[in-house]
């Protein structure tokens, strides 16, 4: 089992207690380097003492709406000023350092498009202003990436979200760029649209670009990465593997779904197991929690086995990202 | 027909063009802010304003000209009033302050109202190029608006010399300079504060409006300083009637009286207005680096 403080990050971030080399909220060669930043806006403390890495592949930064998400990545992409702390984005600083910017592709959250441009005119005006030429086969490709070329000259105030949202991922494309920070990329996209675009990513973050997501749609996130940053009010709640996460939540039992013939029969044997909490019979099976998943696991064929019943099925049931946000949400209150 | 079959490779192919320079970046917003000006690209509704004024200050010069040469044909030796560039002045002055009022807040209140800033800000722009580049555009248009309509009066009015073309240029050159310097005090006299009020207003109609509404109550306040006043508090009103401001310099520069103007009812030198001018300007580009540092 992962120690909590190797898994979580949550004992050490802010306190600078942990070797960082430990702690999964850094990574061994990053790119985007976060230390001890905070930013407050007038008395409201918008993100509090964040240290934490991003390298090549996809991170996801968890949030509810106003925990500070959109805050940090404008902090990244140097929008914003620190009110303390650093940030440095290939070892230079975005607020002073403007090259920084011929590296980094940017989808904000905001509508930040130009209506009265067809995609086409927008993408291209994206590539001049990154410096790029751009040139007609640059342009058409990331278009084409975000499948937008057959409404590329239509004008972007007749798009849909979705359509828009792909035509400013197609604008943070077009300069290749190294370092791809992504507010709520997938917002209005259609599913099957949602498909191609986290394919992309996926596509992107194995040719080695650094990819950040910002997104409070779990079930998005987790279809990008395994890797995520959560933040809640401000502050740094966890990070690392969205499995290690979990397990380093030894404090709340874990659930899990048997898929039994005879549960009364099997329940009765689990009671005996001292890693088991509760077991709750279903009509379809049971639903135990346990303080450690492993040991119930290793421990459950020879249970099953002395109750003389058949399992067919065992599923932990609060190991997805969105169980694991839950219980965080609960540590915060 | 062949039988094989081939998946092509649609798999993320880096850019690998070259990497352009910071006048790269510039350029294009300078493009991007002409374009938008004249509602090049976009609906038709977007370029009616615009070209109508243009429009507007083309006609007269063009009405001056065809009117000589009815009047006159090619037999003349001094256009007179008509050929005067300095009244003309008098015609495309509105039309200038107006072609402005309309286009500076159009290049940019929009980006921070709808949040587009960022555009620029996550890309190798600085503030100063994103303000050099819209300040550049609205300069080079307010110039072509008023040099336009003088160049038609000028070839149009030397055309008809009785000596022929060269010989009617010859005799008109002598007011180039004039013009060039006036047209600036024009362009920058009132492109200076139509750019410090797009700085803050939050809707391109209120920019408009506002700077509509300054320039003619800095004029009118100033206008309506009686005559025989020598009050302290009517010396400071005068050097603020942005609207006057350019047609001092003009004056100052043709050598006209100009008694009516604002400066002079206070016994302030011409050159006042020259200065005032400046003023503006230098304060509404501090302004402008000041309020965009931290968006961009």
């Amino acid at each position: 089992m992962i120690e909590p403080t190797a898994a979580s990050g949550i004992e050490a971030n802010g306190q600078g207690s942990v070797d960082a080399r430990l702690d999964p909220a850094f990574v061994a060669a990053p790119t985007v380097e976060v230390e001890a930043v905070s930013k407050w806006f007038g008395t409201k403390v918008a993100v509090s003492d964040v240290s934490c890495s991003f390298g090549p592949g996809i991170t996801g930064v968890l949030g509810p709406n106003g925990a500070g998400k959109t805050t940090l990545l404008r902090m990244i992409t140097g929008l914003l000023k620190t009110s303390e702390g650093s940030v440095s984005v290939f070892g230079m600083n975005p607020m002073t350092e403007n090259s920084v910017y011929a590296r980094i592709g940017l989808v904000p959250e905001d509508d930040a498009a130009y209506g009265f441009l067809t995609a086409r005119q927008f993408v291209r005006y994206a590539a001049e202003l990154s410096r790029c030429d751009a040139s007609k086969t640059s342009v058409e490709h990331a278009l084409g990436k975000v499948n937008l070329m057959p409404a590329a000259d239509r004008r972007i105030a007749e798009y849909s979200k979705g359509m828009r949202q792909r035509a400013k991922v197609a604008a943070a494309l077009v300069n290749d760029p190294e370092l791809l920070l992504l507010d709520e990329p997938l917002n209005g996209a259609d599913p099957t649209q949602r498909g191609v675009l986290i394919s992309l990513f996926h596509e992107l973050a194995d040719a080695g670009r650094t990819i950040i997501v910002s997104s409070h749609v779990l079930a998005e996130v987790e279809r990008m990465t395994n890797r995520v940053i959560a933040i809640l009010d401000g502050k740094l709640a966890a990070a690392g593997e969205i499995r290690a996460i979990r397990q380093a939540m030894s404090h709340i039992p874990h659930r899990v779904r048997i898929e039994v013939d005879r549960p009364r029969e099997l329940a009765k044997a689990l009671m005996d197991i001292p890693a088991v909490v509760a077991v709750h019979v279903r009509k379809d099976g049971l639903e135990v929690e346990t303080e450690d998943l492993s040991e119930l696991g290793s421990r459950l064929p020879k249970t099953a086995l002395g109750a003389s019943v058949r399992v067919t099925r065992f599923e932990p049931v609060d190991a997805s990202l969105e169980s694991v946000f839950r219980h965080l949400l609960k540590i915060r209150q | 027909m062949s039988s094989e079959g081939t998946v092509y490779d649609l798999g993320y192919t880096p850019y690998e063009g070259p990497r352009l320079g910071r006048s790269g970046a510039i350029r294009a917003i300078f493009v991007d802010s002409i374009r938008r000006s004249l509602g090049l690209r976009r609906k038709p509704w977007a370029k009616v304003l615009p070209w109508a004024l243009v429009g507007a200050a083309i006609a007269p010069a063009a009405f001056f000209v065809t009117f000589t040469f009815m009047v006159s044909g090619f037999s003349v030796e001094d256009a007179g009033a008509f050929g005067s560039p300095d009244q003309f002045f008098d015609y495309i002055g509105t039309l200038e302050m107006l072609f402005v009022a309309l286009i500076t807040p159009t290049l940019l209140v929009p980006d921070r109202q709808h949040g587009v800033l960022s555009i620029y800000a996550s890309r190798p722009v600085y503030s100063s190029d994103y303000l050099l580049a819209r300040a550049g555009a609205v300069l080079l248009l307010a110039t072509l608006f008023m040099l336009i309509p003088h160049a038609v009066l000028f070839f149009g009015i030397s055309a008809l010399n009785v000596g022929g073309l060269w010989a009617g240029l010859k005799f008109n050159a002598d007011q180039i300079p004039e013009i060039l310097i006036t047209t600036v005090a024009y362009v920058v006299g009132y492109g200076a504060p139509a750019f410090l009020v797009s700085l803050y207003a939050k809707r391109v109609a209120i920019g408009t409006g506002v700077y509509v509404a300054v320039m003619f109550m800095t004029g009118a306040l100033a206008d309506a300083i009686p005559l025989a006043s020598g009050l302290l508090a009517f010396k400071v009103l005068a050097p603020m009637s942005l609207f006057f401001h350019p047609m001092t310099v003009r004056d100052w520069l043709f050598d006209l009286e100009g008694s009516g103007m604002p400066l002079a009812r206070v016994d302030l030198p011409q050159w006042v207005a020259a200065i005032s001018i400046v003023v503006v300007a230098v304060v509404s580009a501090g302004l402008a680096l000041k309020r965009y540092r931290s968006e961009i």
